[in-house]
């Protein structure tokens, strides 16, 4: 594939069975896809079928038991933890199920949060324009509080543009709203990935809630499928 | 810093917690050393404005045999030296009658002072509560004590006092009491009599000696060199000169290790602030997994989240430290401004001392960071991803 972004290879994931024993559970099984750059792709799967094992591995939050993972090139496997906070400042961003905002600071504050932790070496796209462009641009001196479900999961889309990622990783990020600010809040993600040729990988288990995507894999008792397959 | 403070004070209860436990602490502190520092150094005010001056000089072998005029006249040509007295000390038996009542006191300490130069030398003269001071060579002041135990003197009363002279002949005198004399604290002579110098001399058959000499300085620092110079100018004598810190040493020591020892249980009250700081450091790290998870996820590093909680105990120690250093200065002040005693005690000699001050609010400062270590170490070992799945 051409100027992939994401390159994932034989990648398992194999919770406890450390210790003699200790029961241990395969939660994802010789895992291999590659993303381009600019994809809209979204992982699919039932309740417990390691979807969300599977973007954690992605987002470097866990490590895998085998296998490799490239992002940009980079082999992200035996980089050590300090590695891999750098890369997962510079070259991931991530939308939560519950936005996460951190309470105690304002909207704009959440969203220079990244590029703060980052430092000033990369050129970045300004907090207001970013939060302007997700139509929170009113609401960006409230604290993160003091504003709806769907204002906040913008202003996590707006925060997670923030630091250039990449990708951007969003783990079920319609879960927790209403249709209608469900139905917003994609659209958003579709026209920020159209607009600045973003990379989205999205896992959700309500896949038509999306319409029309580039790409969908699903995953099945830890294994990944190309499509829908569920 | 901004977030450190943000999730400091969306605590307010828990951080409010720490920071009184940090100025009471530092309260604790103030206050001991307001009243035992304060009784310490007003025992040393009393001791050298009494009994041995900035200086106090003896004969290490006998009583000194230069003249009151030599030795008086020496130290006061010297420009630290205010003023210089001889004395001289002996014991007595005294007794009274009144009502009908014969009352009789033994091993009384009697003080032989000139009042010529005594009134410039000391502030004995000044514990005269009633009647005068010496006036002359027939009359003595009692201390309040010794009156009270003769059977209630009052001044302008006989006495008749047996001591013993050089040669261990009983000697008997008559005197007419002038003053009684009394002060707070144990520096005074509550528990003594007070005579005319030459009279005791001629009583104990001393006559031109003197058993002591104190110096009273404008300059107290210069107590050291004056001590030094008058040594060096008298070396074929066998005189002692001691400066206020050495000649009441043995009185002193007793005070000292009881401050120590107070200091201490401030010190303990301290600790059980740093205890209370971890405790809460702990509750606020454990509110805050979620927040960690996130913070993580976005590339903040295991130094970036210590940072966060060790600027939390930092902010905490310097609330801490400033509100109990000023609740601590202001009890002080109230101390000083109101010449604080305790149960018609000597008065607190209440003083600043900055750096003692500064000291106790550096502590108090590094405590709170140091109890915070542990916490930010814990929040530092959290996994992103079981944060936020726990958090």
């Amino acid at each position: 594939m051409a100027d992939a972004v994401l390159e994932i290879s034989g990648l398992s994931k194999v919770y406890g069975g450390g210790k003699p024993g200790a029961v241990s559970t395969q939660a994802l099984r010789d895992v291999s896809l590659t993303v381009a750059r600019g994809e809209f792709m979204l992982i699919v799967g039932s309740s417990g079928s390691g979807k969300s094992t599977l973007l954690n591995m992605i987002g470097l939050l866990d490590r895998p038991t085998t296998g490799s993972i490239r992002i940009d090139g980079v082999e992200t496997a035996s980089l050590p933890d300090g590695e891999l906070s750098s890369f997962r400042s510079s070259r991931l961003g991530f939308v939560f199920q519950f936005s996460n905002l951190l309470a105690e600071l304002t909207v704009i504050e959440n969203v220079e949060l990244p590029q703060k932790i980052l430092g000033g070496s990369k050129r970045l796209p300004l907090p207001s324009e970013l939060l302007a462009a997700v139509g929170m641009v009113d609401h960006m001196h409230k604290r993160a509080n003091a504003i709806s479900g769907g204002q906040a999961q913008r202003a996590a889309i707006a925060r997670g543009l923030a630091n250039g990622p990449s990708i951007v990783l969003a783990d079920e990020p319609t879960g927790n709203l209403d249709s209608k600010s469900a139905a917003a809040t994609i659209d958003l993600m579709k026209s920020m990935a159209r607009e600045l040729a973003q990379t989205f990988v999205i896992v959700t288990h309500d896949r038509h809630q999306f319409g029309d995507v580039d790409r969908i894999v699903s995953i099945k008792d830890g294994m990944a499928h190309e499509g829908e397959h569920l | 810093m901004r977030l450190a403070l943000r999730m400091l004070t969306s605590r307010k209860g828990s951080m409010i917690g720490a920071i009184l436990a940090i100025t009471v602490g530092i309260l604790v502190i103030h206050v001991n050393f307001v009243i035992f520092q304060g009784l310490y150094d007003a025992f040393v005010r009393d001791m050298k404005a009494y009994r041995f001056g900035d200086i106090y000089v003896t004969n290490e072998e006998d009583y000194i045999d230069k003249s009151d005029a030599l030795l008086v006249g020496w130290f006061e040509r010297i420009p630290q030296v205010s003023a210089a007295a001889p004395r001289l000390s002996s014991s007595a038996s005294i007794n009274a009658t009144g009502t009908g009542m014969r009352y009789e006191e033994f091993g009384i300490p009697i003080i032989g002072v000139d009042p010529r130069y005594d009134t410039r030398a000391s502030a004995m003269h000044e514990t005269v509560t009633q009647g005068q001071y010496v006036t002359s060579r027939s009359s003595m002041v009692l201390g309040a004590t010794v009156a009270r135990d003769l059977g209630d003197v009052q001044v302008g009363d006989n006495i008749r006092v047996k001591i013993v002279d050089r040669w261990g002949i009983d000697q008997f005198r008559r005197f007419s009491v002038s003053g009684i004399s009394e002060s707070a604290g144990g520096a005074g002579f509550d528990t003594s009599v007070i005579m005319h110098i030459e009279t005791l001399r001629d009583i104990i058959d001393r006559g031109g000696e003197s058993g002591s000499m104190i110096v009273r300085l404008n300059e107290p620092t210069a107590a050291a060199n004056v001590r030094d110079l008058f040594l060096a100018a008298f070396p074929a004598d066998d005189f002692k000169a001691e400066t206020i810190e050495e000649s009441a040493e043995s009185q002193l020591a007793g005070f000292r290790s009881g401050i120590a020892m107070i200091n201490m249980i401030g010190l303990f009250g301290m600790m059980s602030a740093a205890f209370a700081i971890v405790t809460i450091q702990m509750m606020i790290v454990g509110g805050k997994t979620r927040e960690i998870g996130i913070m993580r996820a976005i590339g903040a590093r295991r130094k970036d989240i210590l940072v966060i909680f060790i600027v939390q105990g930092m902010l905490m120690g310097v609330m801490g430290a400033a509100a109990g250093t000023a609740v601590g200065l202001g009890y002080t002040m109230y101390a000083k401004e109101t010449k604080m005693t305790f149960s018609g005690s000597v008065a607190l000699e209440v003083s600043y001392n900055w750096p003692a001050i500064a000291r106790t609010a550096l502590l108090a400062f590094g405590l709170s960071v140091a109890a915070s270590m542990y916490p930010s170490y814990r929040a530092t070992k959290l996994l992103p991803v079981e944060a936020m799945r726990y958090g």
